[in-house]
């Protein structure tokens, strides 16, 4: 009978565990909690690791610190596509946080998860859109709304290792500035030998994200990337097919760039072995402590003389919730982390730009740029900034722009053929995946 | 728990009592025990399956509402002008990496053969060969990215130039790109299967051998005529979970390739990772699912069908 006892408190231990797992949220809808004396308690999701996770931290940090009554816990939750993964999940199973902080924050505008920003932003007087650039808002925007809170941005920018450029009798203090310039000094730096097996020290490369980058120059050269109504993308109009070709010049015709070897660019550039790496201004702290050589950084190189430089990087969203106190706490939090001073912050400890408009005249920005000049190159292109809309297949867009790259790089497509694809198969992917009729 | 209906005057006068008494305490007290177990199977892995099959049938990007489909998805799978041509690459790109579950084992069954002679520091050698096993795929992928490195400072490549050959891409050359993966794999997965060698092969009793030998065999026909059908089932169990191992691989495309170059490395089950979590088109990552369940459910028919029946149990 013994044994018999000790399985009926197993079955019954088993129940009360699974009970717990179905447990429902108490709240009605959303996260957070207000405890019997009215003390809140808010969830904050980030998807940023590193320094700049860190600088995540210390910022949630000094918000607790700065007033009582609301606490707010943060918690990463990996890169940005696996954030948003998580963010998608916890839409489904009703277990979202208060606030969030994420790539492609405004597409979540249409899952009717989130509060709409621009809404909550006009109802307190106290905050002044104007003192944000325009780009910052239309990286924010979906369907005509703002729907999320610019907080880290970055844009490409152009780093360069002035002991190479010294080495091959380049002036290391005039990067180019256009494109022209950028093949001549980029052919400057290509050294070969035959010992070796081929091409030892490349002239120019950029990160993985070449999307980002291709995107830039078909701005810059006048093209666009998707139409008004978001339906049709336009990348493969003749400005577009004359970067992509360019670009295919720099790897095949020039050989100044090696191919298909973006992944490794930025362990080229560090170990002294790539002349000029195109990357996001993100990464302007990490580069100046790791490089072991004199390093520069410049602009975007323009097309001419347009400069168009499209925002990249992160915002943050509120989600709905059934407690107003706790949307109205989160809108604390939201305010105090897009601060000045917290916008200082953010900038001083990541290569992030900072979002105000006149930001520019601060003595602590000029400051940032004493302590790194690498900075100036992002503070630099701060009027040139621009925002690629967000529309609902943008993942789909940048994975088939990163292919087309790869094609021309790889010679399997030419830059015609590379784009008309790209532009089939996201278009088709438009109407079969997220048209809801 | 269709037993409590059962007429109770039909069962031997013994077993008189409440239901859980006649149906045995051991019996019930065993399903008690298994209970954690298929709770835990039916929450994470037969629900989830079956929920999949469903959403398959719809056109769902996670947060917006499911819209009922029917079997577009896999309609576009197989014969969208777009869709088609990916999701049959990732098909034989599928195989093509399961090619190195026989090289694996071909390499490993070898080793192992070494590895079970009596030699001085043979538990050197033995740990030294389950080390790549134990390390986490991830690391030990991050670890081959810089052996790989394209440029000529790349370990690999550095050996190719001390040989006078020119220097490849490796990972990032669409014709190099899957063999070093599978090359990778060979060498990770080579342990564990070692391991499951080397008991097998001391499972063999000894006699067999030693009759033989006096018999006169060749080293050649003892392995022919002992070993091998003796170590059928091992072979057999070695294959099936490979295969499975195989058909799943994740970690190192998504380290060293994301599926490139030029697709040359998407398998199915990245193919659906793609779908999934970067497009969030669970529709169609759910249809791609199914397909690939009933692909590995078809190849295990086929192993218990057609290799089983040649597999000696002793």
């Amino acid at each position: 009978m013994m044994k018999f006892k000790f399985s009926f408190i197993f079955i019954l231990l088993i129940t009360m565990l699974l009970s717990a797992c179905g447990g429902g949220n108490e709240t009605g809808g959303g996260g957070g909690s207000i405890d019997k004396e009215g003390n809140i308690t808010l969830e904050f999701w980030y998807a940023l690791g590193g320094d700049s996770g860190e600088a995540v931290k210390e910022l949630v940090a000094r918000f607790n610190e700065s007033q009582t009554g609301i606490t707010v816990i943060g918690t990463y939750q990996g890169d940005y596509t696996t954030a948003m993964a998580k963010v998608y999940s916890a839409i489904t199973g009703d277990t979202v946080p208060n606030v969030a902080q994420l790539g492609g924050a405004p597409l979540l505008g249409t899952s009717g998860a989130i509060l709409s920003m621009e809404e909550i932003m006009s109802a307190d007087e106290s905050f002044d859109p104007a003192v944000i650039r325009t780009a910052f808002w239309d990286y924010n925007t979906a369907g005509g709304e703002i729907w999320s809170m610019p907080f880290n941005n970055s844009v490409p920018i152009l780093y360069y290792n002035k002991d190479l450029f010294s080495a091959a009798g380049v002036d290391p203090n005039s990067p180019p500035q256009n494109l022209d310039e950028l093949l001549t000094i980029a052919q400057a730096l290509t050294i070969s030998s035959e010992a070796s097996g081929g091409t030892t020290q490349w002239g120019l490369n950029t990160r993985p994200d070449t999307h980002w980058y291709l995107s830039t120059l078909i701005l810059e050269n006048g093209g666009q990337i998707v139409n008004e109504d978001e339906t049709e993308m336009l990348y493969n109009s003749p400005e577009a097919v004359e970067m992509l070709q360019l670009w295919s010049d720099w790897v095949n015709t020039y050989k100044v760039m090696p191919i298909n070897q973006h992944e490794e660019a930025l362990t080229d550039f560090l170990a002294g072995k790539l002349g000029m790496l195109i990357g996001s201004t993100s990464m302007a702290r990490s580069i100046k402590e790791q490089a072991t050589f004199d390093v520069g950084a410049v602009m975007f190189p323009a097309v001419g003389d347009e400069r168009q430089v499209p925002l990249g990087g992160g915002s943050l969203v509120i989600f709905k919730n059934g407690d107003q106190r706790l949307v109205d706490a989160s809108w604390e939090f939201v305010k105090f982390m897009v601060s000045r001073d917290s916008s200082i912050f953010l900038t001083s400890q990541t290569g992030y730009i900072p979002i105000y408009a006149d930001a520019m005249d601060w003595d602590e920005v000029a400051g940032l740029v004493a302590e790194n000049p690498l900075r100036q190159a992002g503070f630099d292109s701060l009027p040139n900034t621009v925002s690629i809309p967000v529309f609902s297949a943008l993942g789909n867009s940048d994975l088939a722009l990163q292919k087309a790259v790869e094609q021309v790089e790889l010679g399997a497509a030419t830059p015609q053929e590379a784009l008309d694809a790209a532009k089939t198969s996201v278009d088709h992917a438009i109407e079969t995946q997220f048209s809801t009729e | 728990m269709t037993t409590t209906s059962t007429d109770v005057s039909q069962l031997p006068p013994k077993q008189k009592g409440r239901w859980w008494r006649r149906w045995g305490e051991e019996t019930f007290s065993a399903y008690l025990f298994l209970l954690p177990s298929l709770v835990i199977f039916i929450t994470f892995t037969f629900f989830p399956a079956i929920y999949s099959m469903v959403v398959s049938l719809f056109r769902w990007n996670m947060p917006s509402k499911p819209f009922f489909v029917g079997f577009e998805n896999y309609i576009y799978l197989f014969t969208d002008a777009i869709e088609a041509p990916l999701f049959w690459k990732s098909f034989l790109n599928t195989f093509y990496f399961a090619l190195g579950v026989p090289i694996n084992l071909v390499i490993s069954l070898l080793i192992a053969l070494l590895l079970n002679r009596r030699l001085a520091g043979v538990g050197i050698f033995r740990t030294t060969f389950f080390l790549p096993t134990i390390t986490s795929m991830a690391a030990v992928s991050v670890v081959w990215l810089w052996l790989f490195h394209p440029a000529d400072y790349g370990l690999f490549n550095s050996w190719l130039i001390a040989m006078g050959i020119p220097i490849q891409r490796w990972l990032r050359d669409p014709v190099l790109a899957m063999p070093c993966l599978i090359g990778m794999g060979v060498w990770h997965g080579m342990g564990y299967n070692i391991i499951i060698f080397l008991a097998g092969l001391q499972a063999v009793p000894t006699t067999y051998y030693e009759a033989a030998k006096i018999d006169g065999a060749s080293p050649f026909a003892l392995f022919r005529h002992i070993t091998w059908p003796l170590l059928g089932p091992t072979l057999f169990y070695v294959l099936t979970v490979g295969m499975i191992n195989s058909l799943k691989a994740f970690t190192e495309i998504d380290v060293m390739t994301q599926g490139g170059p030029l697709g040359s490395t998407t398998t199915l089950a990245y193919l659906l990772y793609q779908n999934a979590f970067q497009f969030f088109q669970m529709g169609k990552a759910s249809a791609i699912a199914v397909l690939l369940f009933i692909m590995l459910l078809l190849l295990t028919w086929i192993q218990f069908r057609f290799v089983d029946r040649k597999v000696h149990y002793e």
